[in-house]
């Protein structure tokens, strides 16, 4: 098992290094540059521009400095944000992005997961369907249209919360249950369909034949087992909130990595566009990591060579 | 036996819903914060973005410069009515009070007396004449675009041209950049007074000294911090409000500078909200979350009647572009027919809502040299388009080119694109693609000339026609990239820069827009810009001008008669 | 004692049924249509596809006409869903704007289904080599952030395409693909090594069929159920993809219009005029919905555990051939 863990880490560097590759020559691809502002420079400037930031040598060397100042913790600096340092830049953001993420997958799975269940449990009638539409509606609207909905009625319409910022329970709540909305219509059906697989099983018809109550049952034979493929998509997609939901975080002004992520592409931040994306691949990588983990842990008939 | 189970679901389903109901309930339990003793003079205002640098003589963004106009006070500044007024200075340096000199070239200003930063050190000539030479440091970085505003100073240009340019460069020695920056001609004969000397007499150099990189900086902040300077708590400067918080992508507040020469703002704190999406700062404000902003176009209909509704002419004019370096617009003929396919009242009901004045003319109405006649030949005139397009060649459309109307992606560029396809495909039988691209693209294809038709919205940075004429129409000029050149406009530019009667000048510069327009119909206006904005009743005070900038209001933001009443 | 390496194992049931010919097709069917929900799900597909395809039939004007006369007007016996900014009428746009939103649902899912089963299916054969390397190299297209990475593929080539509605969404068909396939990817890769570990194929090989040709004939059919759930579930999720880059500004060339371009329009006049985004926001939700049940409803069906197959076994190299194995669960305590 240790082995494996070793392993599997180890493979983290190749990996991140192919992903920090492969956008470092899209990023460069992308037509215009830092300096394609509002008004043309001359090409002076530009050229003076690019040599002080290094943008003019071969991209292989601008792409082997980087990843030693990388290894250094160096991820440079952002051209859109006087010089600042990116770790700065995103720092900040991230965790916003990673509260922001966090609670939704929260609520995704404090009202998806039973919902599921709950929908299983009463397969084919009145409750599993208005549930599984309820989840689907909610999952079925664009979450930018979710989000403006609410901010309209609950905001502008009834004054009960604020729209924009970041920082009180109040400013969290409409941001979360848009985000919320498609991961708990998601969680809900996966779990459905996981829950219906081991209610067929043998093992739970011996324990309903043993009389045990339901929520015995459930509790200790079913939960276990339907959970595990839940867990194994929660992973990825805990990993895709907490980076940051760009079109939520521009929506409700909340200063997020997600929202800097977009902005950098439209500035050709170059900096800022890798760090993001390294910041994201190593947050996808751990949670599926974690998820191979918990898998074993919760299914001991696997073993990992 | 599920039945149990479910009473156990539907009990923390209950305990939820109750748990979110009393969380609804103390949201609105929250009124508005300080009722009792006075009201807090506070204004909150929208701005799209994080500002990308607050450096004067670095920044060029409309964001950027709307802060900068609260934070700093250059020698003069502009008046309600656009004139040029002392500000640091004492005066205004004119030729009557021998602050210019008889032949225009030298201009002494004399600064008030007691001026000083925000950090209550002492303000003097010498931190002007810092500032100024920096401006033109080539290796100064930032915007580098308005620098050739300024090469009218003496030394200006070879100093900051003095690395050359991409195809010639040169590296001059340390020693040699510090003999061309002393060579700039601008030097504090002492404390008190600075002196500037230009290369030829200008009109138009008082404005430009009202402009941001005027604005001076204090050189030990930015030796001993380099650029974090700009961060609050350490940005020093010298105009009615100081920057107490930036957090970054979220807010910036300035308050009252206790150090201001100037009469006391009526504001005592500015709040500056980062709200990226216009809806969303449109809804904030219905709920009372910003006390003024944008009346976005959408609204517009039921926004009219509203008594919070207002609306300013701005010195601005939007208009579609041909590149006559490109087939097929190298043809004055094709480029007026297209012109006159257009019915700009449509597209002042469609598009901008009603918000705007339809036009044929390129230079504003407010501005010397404008001319209600001018562009006459560019009217809306289905019929004459069909038969100008006849008459070059190609009736009815048939064998032109493959056309594309390129744009940024943003919201009023593609509605204008859309609007302009069907106008072309309803009125002139001509069909054009439509490109849409992210703004740095668009820079790209626009610097490099590789378009065929675009869209041109200019706004004033000072007003002045030069602003207008020269720096797009003159031969070889950097904003010109329509590749546009007839050596009869730039004549006619040369003399009305040395014209000193203004309206003589005014004069000529009509006669230049006669013959971009008439003649050559380089480019089709469509209307000059109103500007409509939200304001809450509790607001009083706030003076709009035509070249507010991003905020509105921006330029008398500092008013001593801005005042928040209860609410 | 299972073994599994490193690769996620997939939660979708892991059976091969047997069947008689072409009987597991029939049977889903039949489980299919009986699913009311999916079989609703389905007519609205249909639904949608038929507006789409004889839209220029059933629009009452031009989609991209505008009438200078009448902007932002409510539902009303000329303009049934109401006109935009420009005058444009809502529902010839909304009816024209299914082509699109389902073309780039549709080929999103051609793109990413090819690429998945191409991989998939390399990986499982047993090389391992191959295997490690492929599912590396999933592994890195898959750590990529989704959106942000279609934004940044789609950003590269616009600008080249920027102008031709037809070449704007090859791009962003490709780009869409481009990251939905590695879960398809893994997801055959799955199925298949764990049908290899079967006697049958065991079988097929002692028999010398080679490897390639084991895959292709007896092992890719079985993976085609859940590889069709998923892209079915993948359809919506383009289509939202499609409506968040036309929110941002990557979509299409000006005037075509989408569902999603139509939502991105009407979001700035929600306050006084919500049926320009309701309307389309509307008809994605629907859609949404018809294509998770139509998903849900296939599940099932091709869920052989809810049928009850005749078991019968037939070796022989040029037939399909398909085990029944249950697969034992631990006994609970």
């Amino acid at each position: 098992m240790t082995a494996y863990l070793i392993r599997r880490l180890l493979w983290l560097v190749p990996v991140l290094l192919f992903v920090a590759a492969i956008t470092f020559v899209l990023m460069h691809s992308v037509p215009g540059g830092p300096w394609d502002r509002d008004k043309p420079l001359p090409p002076a400037a530009v050229e003076q521009l690019n040599r002080k930031y290094g943008l003019e040598r071969p991209l292989w060397e601008q792409f082997g400095r980087y990843l030693l100042g990388l290894l250094q913790g160096d991820l440079g600096v952002s051209y859109r944000h006087s010089d600042r340092p990116v770790t700065e830049v995103i720092g900040g953001g991230i965790k916003v992005s990673a509260t922001l993420g966090g609670l939704a997958m929260l609520v995704a799975a404090a009202v998806g997961v039973p919902l599921g269940i709950v929908a299983a449990l009463r397969r084919n009638r009145a409750l599993d369907y208005l549930s599984v539409s309820l989840a689907t509606l909610g999952a079925s609207t664009p979450n930018f249209v979710l989000g403006i909905v609410l901010i309209v009625i609950f905001a502008s319409t009834f004054h009960l919360l604020p729209t924009i910022g970041w920082g009180s329970w109040k400013q969290a709540i409409m941001p979360v249950l848009a985000l919320s909305a498609l991961p708990t219509a998601f969680l809900a059906r996966i779990t459905r369909a996981s829950t219906l697989d081991v209610l067929q099983q043998d093992y739970v018809r011996t324990a309903w034949a043993k009389g045990l109550s339901v929520r015995a049952v459930v509790l200790r034979h079913v939960a276990r087992n339907a959970l595990i493929p839940v867990l194994t998509l929660a992973g990825p997609l805990a990993a895709a909130l907490v980076t940051g939901s760009f079109i939520i975080e521009s929506q409700f002004a909340i200063p997020g990595v997600g929202r800097a992520f977009v902005t950098a592409i439209f500035g050709r931040d170059y900096g800022v566009i890798m760090g993001v994306t390294l910041f994201y691949a190593l947050v996808v990588a751990t949670a599926n990591l974690a998820v191979d983990l918990a898998y074993a842990a919760a299914d001991p008939r696997i073993r990992y060579r | 036996m599920a039945r149990t189970m479910m009473k156990g679901v539907k009990f923390w389903a209950l305990l939820a819903l109750l748990a979110l109901a009393i969380l609804g309930m103390a949201a609105c339990g929250q009124g508005d914060k300080d009722e009792g003793n006075g009201v807090p003079q506070v204004l909150r205002a929208r701005i799209a973005g994080d500002p990308e640098t607050l450096d004067p003589q670095k920044a060029g963004f409309a964001t950027d410069i709307s802060i900068m106009r609260q934070l700093f006070r250059g020698l003069v500044y502009f008046d309600q009515d656009l004139n040029v007024v002392a500000a640091a200075a004492e005066e205004v340096p004119s030729v009557e009070n021998g602050g210019i000199s008889v032949d225009g070239l030298t201009y002494n200003f004399e600064l008030r007396d007691g001026l000083e930063w925000s950090d209550g050190s002492p303000l003097t000539a010498y931190d002007w004449e810092y500032s100024l030479k920096r401006f033109f440091d080539p290796t100064l970085g930032g915007n580098q675009y308005y620098q050739s505003f300024y090469y009218v100073i003496e030394g200006a240009q070879e100093y900051n041209t003095a690395l050359g340019t991409p195809d010639q460069p040169r590296t001059p020695t340390e020693s040699e950049l510090v003999s061309l920056r002393d060579g700039v001609g601008v030097d504090a004969v002492d404390d008190d007074t600075l002196q500037i000397r230009l290369n030829t007499a200008s009109n138009t150099f008082l404005y430009l000294m009202s402009l941001w990189p005027g604005y001076p900086v204090k050189h030990e902040a930015i030796d001993s911090l380099g650029d974090a300077w700009t961060e609050a708590g350490s940005l020093v400067s010298d105009g009615p409000f100081m920057l107490t918080e930036w957090a970054h992508d979220q807010r910036l507040v300035l308050e009252r500078n206790p150090y201001y020469w100037g009469p006391e703002p009526g504001l005592e704190r500015l709040e500056l909200l980062v709200i990226p999406d216009e809806t969303t700062a449109f809804q904030a404000y219905q709920n009372g979350e910003l006390d003024f902003t944008v009346a976005p176009p959408a609204e517009l209909q039921s926004l009219k009647t509203n008594p919070e509704f207002h609306a300013e002419a701005q010195l601005s004019t939007f208009g579609l572009l041909f590149n006559t370096a490109q087939k097929p617009f190298d043809d004055p003929v094709i480029r007026k027919a297209f012109a006159r396919a257009i019915d700009r009242q449509a597209y002042i009901d469609l598009v901008v809502q009603g918000l705007g004045m339809p036009t044929t003319g390129w230079i504003p109405p407010g501005m010397p040299g404008f001319d209600p006649e001018a562009g006459q030949a560019l009217s809306f005139d289905p019929d004459a388009a069909h038969s100008l397009l006849a008459d070059a060649g190609y009736p009815e459309g048939r064998g032109l080119p493959d056309i594309v109307l390129t744009t940024v992606s943003e919201d009023i560029g593609r509605l204008s694109a859309e609007f302009v396809q069907e106008q072309l495909k309803q009125n002139l039988g001509v069909n054009v693609a439509i490109e849409t691209l992210d703004l740095p693209s668009f820079q790209m294809r626009f610097g490099s000339g590789e378009f065929q038709m675009t869209f041109l919205g200019w706004n004033g940075d000072y007003p002045h026609p030069e602003n207008w004429i020269r720096d797009l129409f003159y031969t070889g000029a950097s904003a010109n990239m329509a590749g546009y050149s007839n050596t009869r406009v730039d004549a006619l530019i040369d003399q009305a820069a040395a014209e000193k009667d203004p309206l003589a000048a005014a004069d000529l510069y009509k006669e230049t827009q006669r013959i971009i327009l008439d003649e050559d119909g380089v480019l089709a206006p469509i209307f000059h810009g109103i500007s409509a904005f939200l304001v809450k009743p509790y607001v009083g005070g706030l003076v709009f001008t035509a070249t507010d900038g991003e905020v509105r209001g921006d330029v008398f933001l500092a008013s001593p008669g801005i005042s928040i009443a209860a609410h | 004692m299972r073994e599994l390496d490193s690769t996620r194992v997939t939660p979708l049931p892991v059976v091969a049924t047997e069947a008689r010919s072409r009987g597991l097709w029939r049977d889903a069917l039949r489980r299919l249509a009986g699913n009311r929900l999916a079989m609703a799900g389905a007519a609205f597909v249909l639904l949608t596809a038929a507006a789409a395809a004889f839209a220029p039939l059933i629009d009452r004007y031009p989609p991209n006409r505008q009438d200078t006369t009448a902007s932002f007007e409510g539902p009303s016996a000329r303009h049934w869903l109401g006109t935009d900014q420009l005058g444009r009428d809502q529902y010839s746009r909304l009816v024209n704007g299914a082509r699109v939103s389902l073309s780039v649902g549709i080929l999103t899912q051609i793109v990413a289904v090819s690429l998945g089963l191409a991989v998939g299916l390399a990986a499982g054969l047993g090389f391992r080599t191959l295997d490690n390397l492929l599912m590396r190299f999933t592994d890195v297209v898959y750590a990529f952030p989704d959106l942000l990475f279609v934004i940044l593929l789609v950003s590269v080539f616009r600008e080249a395409v920027a102008g031709s509605a037809t070449r704007t969404l090859v791009v962003i068909f490709v780009a869409i693909g481009l990251v939905a396939w590695p879960n398809i990817a893994r997801l055959v890769r799955g199925q298949i090594l764990s049908l290899r570990q079967q006697e049958f194929v065991q079988a097929a090989e002692a028999l010398g069929a080679s490897r390639l040709r084991v895959a292709l004939v007896h092992l890719l059919p079985n993976t085609l159920g859940p590889v069709i759930v998923t892209a079915t579930f993948g359809i919506p999720a383009a289509i939202f993809a499609e409506a968040g880059l036309a929110f941002i500004g990557l979509g299409l060339p000006p005037p075509t219009p989408s569902w999603g371009r139509l939502v991105a329009d009407g979001y700035d006049a929600i306050t006084s005029h919500a049926n320009l985004v309701l309307a389309p926001a509307l008809a994605i939700a629907a859609l949404m919905m018809a294509f998770t049940f139509l998903g849900d409803g296939l599940r099932d069906a091709l869920d052989p555990r809810l049928a009850t197959p005749k078991p019968r076994v037939r070796v022989l190299p040029a037939t399909r051939v398909r085990v029944r194995v249950q697969r034992r669960w631990r006994k609970a305590a």
